[in-house]
Protein backbone atom coordinates (compact mmCIF):
# COMPACT_ATOMS: atom_id res chain seq x y z
CA UNK A 1 0.00 0.00 0.00
CA UNK A 2 1.46 3.36 -1.01
CA UNK A 3 0.70 6.28 1.30
CA UNK A 4 -1.02 9.32 -0.16
CA UNK A 5 1.38 12.04 -1.27
CA UNK A 6 -0.28 15.41 -1.01
CA UNK A 7 -1.91 17.14 1.94
CA UNK A 8 -5.21 17.05 0.10
CA UNK A 9 -4.88 13.30 -0.37
CA UNK A 10 -4.38 12.89 3.37
CA UNK A 11 -7.34 15.10 4.24
CA UNK A 12 -9.49 13.12 1.83
CA UNK A 13 -8.36 9.89 3.45
CA UNK A 14 -9.17 11.14 6.97
CA UNK A 15 -12.67 12.14 5.85
CA UNK A 16 -13.36 8.55 4.85
CA UNK A 17 -13.19 7.47 8.50
CA UNK A 18 -14.80 10.36 10.41
CA UNK A 19 -18.04 12.07 9.40
CA UNK A 20 -17.43 15.62 8.12
CA UNK A 21 -19.37 18.24 10.03
CA UNK A 22 -20.65 15.86 12.71
CA UNK A 23 -19.55 16.52 16.30
CA UNK A 24 -18.48 13.43 18.22
CA UNK A 25 -21.15 14.13 20.86
CA UNK A 26 -23.87 13.87 18.24
CA UNK A 27 -25.93 10.77 19.11
CA UNK A 28 -25.73 9.62 15.48
CA UNK A 29 -21.92 9.95 15.24
CA UNK A 30 -21.26 6.26 15.88
CA UNK A 31 -23.81 5.17 13.27
CA UNK A 32 -22.36 7.11 10.34
CA UNK A 33 -20.94 5.52 7.20
CA UNK A 34 -17.52 6.92 8.03
CA UNK A 35 -17.36 5.39 11.53
CA UNK A 36 -18.49 2.11 10.03
CA UNK A 37 -15.50 2.37 7.68
CA UNK A 38 -13.26 2.96 10.70
CA UNK A 39 -14.71 -0.12 12.36
CA UNK A 40 -14.13 -2.13 9.19
CA UNK A 41 -10.49 -0.98 9.05
CA UNK A 42 -10.08 -2.17 12.64
CA UNK A 43 -11.72 -5.53 11.91
CA UNK A 44 -9.30 -6.02 9.07
CA UNK A 45 -6.33 -5.06 11.24
CA UNK A 46 -7.41 -7.27 14.14
CA UNK A 47 -7.88 -10.20 11.78
CA UNK A 48 -4.18 -10.00 10.90
CA UNK A 49 -2.31 -9.53 14.18
CA UNK A 50 0.89 -11.28 13.14
CA UNK A 51 2.98 -8.33 11.85
CA UNK A 52 2.24 -6.29 14.98
CA UNK A 53 3.04 -9.28 17.21
CA UNK A 54 6.33 -9.71 15.39
CA UNK A 55 7.05 -6.00 15.80
CA UNK A 56 6.50 -6.30 19.58
CA UNK A 57 8.65 -9.40 19.71
CA UNK A 58 11.51 -7.56 18.07
CA UNK A 59 11.12 -4.56 20.37
CA UNK A 60 11.44 -6.88 23.33
CA UNK A 61 14.87 -7.84 22.01
CA UNK A 62 15.87 -4.22 21.51
CA UNK A 63 14.70 -3.07 24.96
CA UNK A 64 15.36 -6.06 27.22
CA UNK A 65 15.19 -4.10 30.48
CA UNK A 66 12.16 -1.94 29.60
CA UNK A 67 8.55 -2.75 30.44
CA UNK A 68 6.63 -3.14 27.19
CA UNK A 69 2.85 -2.78 27.10
CA UNK A 70 0.57 -3.13 24.13
CA UNK A 71 -1.51 0.01 24.61
CA UNK A 72 -3.80 -0.55 21.64
CA UNK A 73 -7.34 0.77 22.08
CA UNK A 74 -9.26 -0.54 19.07
CA UNK A 75 -11.91 1.75 17.57
CA UNK A 76 -11.31 4.65 19.98
CA UNK A 77 -7.90 5.17 18.36
CA UNK A 78 -6.88 4.64 14.76
CA UNK A 79 -3.59 2.95 15.55
CA UNK A 80 -1.99 0.06 17.31
CA UNK A 81 0.15 1.46 20.08
CA UNK A 82 2.97 0.16 22.22
CA UNK A 83 4.46 1.73 25.35
CA UNK A 84 8.10 1.15 26.18
CA UNK A 85 8.49 2.26 29.77
CA UNK A 86 12.16 3.10 30.24
CA UNK A 87 12.25 2.46 33.97
CA UNK A 88 9.72 1.60 36.62
CA UNK A 89 6.78 3.64 37.80
CA UNK A 90 7.83 5.59 40.87
CA UNK A 91 5.26 4.09 43.26
CA UNK A 92 4.79 6.42 46.21
CA UNK A 93 7.99 8.19 45.24
CA UNK A 94 9.15 11.20 43.28
CA UNK A 95 10.68 11.06 39.84
CA UNK A 96 10.08 11.05 36.12
CA UNK A 97 9.00 8.05 34.08
CA UNK A 98 10.05 8.26 30.43
CA UNK A 99 7.97 6.24 27.99
CA UNK A 100 8.61 5.73 24.30
CA UNK A 101 5.39 5.26 22.38
CA UNK A 102 5.26 3.56 18.99
CA UNK A 103 2.05 3.78 16.92
CA UNK A 104 1.10 2.13 13.64
CA UNK A 105 -1.99 3.50 11.93
CA UNK A 106 -4.66 1.05 10.79
CA UNK A 107 -5.86 3.56 8.17
CA UNK A 108 -2.65 4.04 6.18
CA UNK A 109 0.90 2.62 6.17
CA UNK A 110 2.30 5.30 8.43
CA UNK A 111 3.74 5.30 11.93
CA UNK A 112 4.39 7.73 14.75
CA UNK A 113 6.96 7.68 17.53
CA UNK A 114 6.80 10.02 20.51
CA UNK A 115 7.97 10.33 24.08
CA UNK A 116 5.85 10.80 27.18
CA UNK A 117 7.44 12.05 30.39
CA UNK A 118 5.35 11.69 33.55
CA UNK A 119 6.57 13.39 36.69
CA UNK A 120 5.36 12.46 40.15
CA UNK A 121 5.96 13.74 43.64
CA UNK A 122 5.35 11.43 46.57
CA UNK A 123 3.40 9.16 44.26
CA UNK A 124 1.11 11.93 42.95
CA UNK A 125 1.25 12.83 39.25
CA UNK A 126 2.39 16.43 38.96
CA UNK A 127 3.19 16.89 35.31
CA UNK A 128 3.33 15.40 31.87
CA UNK A 129 5.26 16.40 28.74
CA UNK A 130 4.98 14.97 25.23
CA UNK A 131 7.82 15.13 22.69
CA UNK A 132 6.94 14.44 19.08
CA UNK A 133 10.46 15.32 17.96
CA UNK A 134 13.19 13.03 19.30
CA UNK A 135 14.90 14.47 22.36
CA UNK A 136 18.69 14.30 21.83
CA UNK A 137 19.07 11.82 24.68
CA UNK A 138 16.71 9.40 22.93
CA UNK A 139 17.74 9.87 19.30
CA UNK A 140 19.28 6.38 19.18
CA UNK A 141 16.02 4.79 20.39
CA UNK A 142 13.98 6.84 17.91
CA UNK A 143 16.22 5.71 15.05
CA UNK A 144 15.95 2.11 16.17
CA UNK A 145 12.16 2.28 16.24
CA UNK A 146 12.00 3.97 12.85
CA UNK A 147 14.11 1.20 11.35
CA UNK A 148 12.03 -1.49 13.00
CA UNK A 149 8.81 0.01 11.69
CA UNK A 150 10.15 0.08 8.14
CA UNK A 151 11.57 -3.41 8.34
CA UNK A 152 8.66 -5.22 10.00
CA UNK A 153 5.56 -3.23 9.15
CA UNK A 154 6.73 -1.46 5.97
CA UNK A 155 5.40 1.85 7.23
CA UNK A 156 6.67 5.40 6.78
CA UNK A 157 6.78 8.22 9.32
CA UNK A 158 4.04 10.81 8.88
CA UNK A 159 5.95 14.07 8.27
CA UNK A 160 5.57 16.59 11.09
CA UNK A 161 4.02 19.21 8.81
CA UNK A 162 1.28 16.73 7.91
CA UNK A 163 0.82 15.38 11.44
CA UNK A 164 -0.15 18.84 12.68
CA UNK A 165 -2.28 19.68 9.66
CA UNK A 166 -5.82 20.63 10.71
CA UNK A 167 -8.84 18.77 9.40
CA UNK A 168 -11.29 21.44 10.50
CA UNK A 169 -14.52 19.67 9.57
CA UNK A 170 -13.84 16.53 11.61
CA UNK A 171 -14.41 15.67 15.26
CA UNK A 172 -12.29 12.85 16.67
CA UNK A 173 -12.47 11.50 20.20
CA UNK A 174 -13.01 14.46 22.48
CA UNK A 175 -11.38 16.90 20.07
CA UNK A 176 -13.88 19.43 18.78
CA UNK A 177 -14.67 20.42 15.22
CA UNK A 178 -12.04 22.88 14.05
CA UNK A 179 -9.26 21.50 16.22
CA UNK A 180 -8.60 18.01 14.87
CA UNK A 181 -5.22 17.29 13.27
CA UNK A 182 -4.18 14.46 10.98
CA UNK A 183 -2.30 13.01 13.94
CA UNK A 184 -5.59 12.80 15.88
CA UNK A 185 -7.36 11.21 12.94
CA UNK A 186 -4.70 8.74 11.80
CA UNK A 187 -3.28 7.76 15.20
CA UNK A 188 -4.81 8.95 18.46
CA UNK A 189 -6.52 12.00 19.89
CA UNK A 190 -5.28 11.04 23.37
CA UNK A 191 -1.50 10.61 23.06
CA UNK A 192 -1.10 11.56 26.71
CA UNK A 193 -3.26 8.73 28.08
CA UNK A 194 -1.22 5.58 28.55
CA UNK A 195 -1.83 2.43 30.58
CA UNK B 1 -21.26 -4.18 48.40
CA UNK B 2 -22.00 -0.61 49.27
CA UNK B 3 -21.70 1.73 46.32
CA UNK B 4 -20.71 5.28 46.90
CA UNK B 5 -21.83 7.23 43.86
CA UNK B 6 -20.85 10.78 44.64
CA UNK B 7 -23.99 12.61 43.92
CA UNK B 8 -27.04 13.18 41.88
CA UNK B 9 -26.16 13.63 38.28
CA UNK B 10 -27.04 13.52 34.62
CA UNK B 11 -30.40 15.23 34.70
CA UNK B 12 -30.30 18.98 34.52
CA UNK B 13 -33.31 20.12 36.49
CA UNK B 14 -33.01 23.82 36.02
CA UNK B 15 -31.65 27.02 37.41
CA UNK B 16 -32.79 26.86 41.02
CA UNK B 17 -30.62 28.93 43.26
CA UNK B 18 -30.10 27.41 46.67
CA UNK B 19 -31.63 24.10 45.72
CA UNK B 20 -28.40 22.37 45.00
CA UNK B 21 -28.28 19.12 46.85
CA UNK B 22 -24.59 18.44 46.99
CA UNK B 23 -22.13 21.27 47.30
CA UNK B 24 -19.74 19.28 49.50
CA UNK B 25 -16.94 18.92 47.00
CA UNK B 26 -17.04 22.55 45.96
CA UNK B 27 -18.05 21.78 42.39
CA UNK B 28 -21.61 22.95 42.69
CA UNK B 29 -23.25 25.58 40.55
CA UNK B 30 -26.69 27.13 40.60
CA UNK B 31 -28.59 24.28 38.90
CA UNK B 32 -30.20 21.39 40.69
CA UNK B 33 -28.89 18.15 39.26
CA UNK B 34 -30.71 14.90 39.90
CA UNK B 35 -30.15 11.24 39.13
CA UNK B 36 -27.34 8.91 40.04
CA UNK B 37 -25.55 6.36 37.93
CA UNK B 38 -24.31 3.30 39.80
CA UNK B 39 -21.43 0.84 39.38
CA UNK B 40 -23.97 -1.70 38.12
CA UNK B 41 -24.57 0.45 35.04
CA UNK B 42 -20.96 -0.05 34.00
CA UNK B 43 -21.41 -3.47 32.48
CA UNK B 44 -17.97 -3.64 30.89
CA UNK B 45 -17.31 -6.09 28.09
CA UNK B 46 -13.79 -7.30 27.35
CA UNK B 47 -12.82 -6.23 23.85
CA UNK B 48 -9.11 -7.11 23.98
CA UNK B 49 -8.31 -10.11 26.19
CA UNK B 50 -5.33 -10.03 28.50
CA UNK B 51 -2.96 -12.55 26.96
CA UNK B 52 -1.08 -12.90 30.23
CA UNK B 53 2.18 -11.71 28.75
CA UNK B 54 3.98 -8.63 29.97
CA UNK B 55 3.21 -6.82 26.74
CA UNK B 56 -0.56 -7.06 26.79
CA UNK B 57 -2.65 -4.53 28.66
CA UNK B 58 -6.02 -5.77 27.34
CA UNK B 59 -9.13 -3.60 27.20
CA UNK B 60 -12.71 -3.54 28.49
CA UNK B 61 -15.39 -1.07 27.44
CA UNK B 62 -19.00 -0.15 28.02
CA UNK B 63 -21.33 2.10 26.01
CA UNK B 64 -23.88 4.06 28.03
CA UNK B 65 -26.85 5.98 26.65
CA UNK B 66 -27.69 8.52 29.33
CA UNK B 67 -30.66 10.84 29.07
CA UNK B 68 -29.94 14.47 29.87
CA UNK B 69 -32.98 16.66 30.48
CA UNK B 70 -33.52 20.34 31.06
CA UNK B 71 -36.55 20.67 33.34
CA UNK B 72 -37.04 24.32 32.42
CA UNK B 73 -37.10 24.03 28.64
CA UNK B 74 -38.21 20.42 28.46
CA UNK B 75 -35.34 19.68 26.10
CA UNK B 76 -33.59 16.35 26.34
CA UNK B 77 -30.73 14.61 24.59
CA UNK B 78 -29.18 11.18 24.71
CA UNK B 79 -25.57 11.45 25.76
CA UNK B 80 -23.84 8.38 24.38
CA UNK B 81 -20.48 7.74 25.95
CA UNK B 82 -18.04 4.87 25.93
CA UNK B 83 -15.83 4.20 28.93
CA UNK B 84 -12.78 1.99 28.52
CA UNK B 85 -10.17 0.73 30.93
CA UNK B 86 -7.07 -1.40 30.45
CA UNK B 87 -7.22 -4.84 32.05
CA UNK B 88 -3.72 -4.22 33.27
CA UNK B 89 -1.68 -1.05 33.50
CA UNK B 90 1.71 -0.01 34.77
CA UNK B 91 0.57 -0.62 38.33
CA UNK B 92 -0.83 -4.09 37.77
CA UNK B 93 -4.23 -5.67 37.19
CA UNK B 94 -7.26 -3.35 37.09
CA UNK B 95 -10.03 -5.26 38.82
CA UNK B 96 -13.49 -5.10 37.27
CA UNK B 97 -15.24 -4.11 40.50
CA UNK B 98 -12.75 -1.32 41.08
CA UNK B 99 -13.20 -0.05 37.52
CA UNK B 100 -16.99 -0.05 37.97
CA UNK B 101 -16.90 1.82 41.25
CA UNK B 102 -14.44 4.42 40.06
CA UNK B 103 -16.34 4.86 36.79
CA UNK B 104 -19.60 5.51 38.66
CA UNK B 105 -17.99 7.93 41.10
CA UNK B 106 -16.25 9.90 38.38
CA UNK B 107 -19.35 9.91 36.15
CA UNK B 108 -21.52 11.34 38.92
CA UNK B 109 -18.91 13.89 39.95
CA UNK B 110 -18.36 14.97 36.34
CA UNK B 111 -22.05 15.22 35.49
CA UNK B 112 -22.60 17.27 38.60
CA UNK B 113 -19.64 19.54 37.90
CA UNK B 114 -20.71 20.17 34.30
CA UNK B 115 -24.50 20.32 34.61
CA UNK B 116 -24.72 22.31 37.82
CA UNK B 117 -23.03 25.20 36.02
CA UNK B 118 -24.42 24.62 32.53
CA UNK B 119 -26.37 27.58 31.13
CA UNK B 120 -30.03 26.44 31.24
CA UNK B 121 -30.75 28.20 27.96
CA UNK B 122 -27.87 26.52 26.11
CA UNK B 123 -28.35 23.45 23.89
CA UNK B 124 -27.64 20.28 25.85
CA UNK B 125 -25.68 18.43 23.16
CA UNK B 126 -22.29 20.02 23.89
CA UNK B 127 -22.77 19.26 27.59
CA UNK B 128 -22.24 15.62 26.66
CA UNK B 129 -18.78 16.38 25.32
CA UNK B 130 -17.93 18.50 28.36
CA UNK B 131 -19.10 15.65 30.57
CA UNK B 132 -16.94 13.13 28.70
CA UNK B 133 -13.88 15.36 28.97
CA UNK B 134 -14.46 15.93 32.69
CA UNK B 135 -15.00 12.24 33.38
CA UNK B 136 -11.93 11.19 31.41
CA UNK B 137 -9.84 13.72 33.29
CA UNK B 138 -11.00 12.38 36.67
CA UNK B 139 -10.99 8.71 35.70
CA UNK B 140 -7.46 8.61 34.29
CA UNK B 141 -6.15 10.11 37.52
CA UNK B 142 -7.62 7.15 39.39
CA UNK B 143 -6.80 4.42 36.84
CA UNK B 144 -3.98 5.00 34.38
CA UNK B 145 -4.95 4.51 30.75
CA UNK B 146 -8.74 4.98 30.98
CA UNK B 147 -10.65 6.65 28.18
CA UNK B 148 -14.08 8.23 27.83
CA UNK B 149 -15.27 8.98 24.32
CA UNK B 150 -18.01 8.45 21.78
CA UNK B 151 -19.60 5.02 21.44
CA UNK B 152 -17.73 3.64 18.44
CA UNK B 153 -16.77 0.11 19.45
CA UNK B 154 -18.97 -2.40 17.62
CA UNK B 155 -20.56 -5.22 19.59
CA UNK B 156 -21.07 -3.35 22.85
CA UNK B 157 -24.60 -3.73 24.21
CA UNK B 158 -25.72 -0.21 25.14
CA UNK B 159 -26.68 0.36 28.77
CA UNK B 160 -29.56 2.82 29.06
CA UNK B 161 -29.63 5.28 31.93
CA UNK B 162 -32.60 7.58 32.37
CA UNK B 163 -32.67 9.21 35.80
CA UNK B 164 -36.39 10.06 35.52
Amino acid sequence: MTPPLTAQDWLRLARRYYPPGVASHDPDYGDTTEIRSLQEAWREALAHPEPWSEFLQQLRGHFPTAQLMDATVPYQDACRRCCIHLGRAPVGASGTLTTLVACASVLAPVHLVYVNERSSRNGEAVGQVLHFEPPPALSREFTLLEEQFKRTLQTHPLPANLATLRVPDLSVGNVRLGHVTLRDALFTSAPDILP
Amino acid sequence: MAFRGLLPALALAGHLLGALQVPACGLGGPNTVTGQITPAHFRFQTTVPDDGKDEGAGWRAVCIHATMKNAITGASVICKFEVGTPLRNLHGRVKLEHAQEVAAETANASAHAVLSRYPPEAPLGPACLEFREAMESLLRKRIDGCRVGACVTPGLTPVHFDPQ
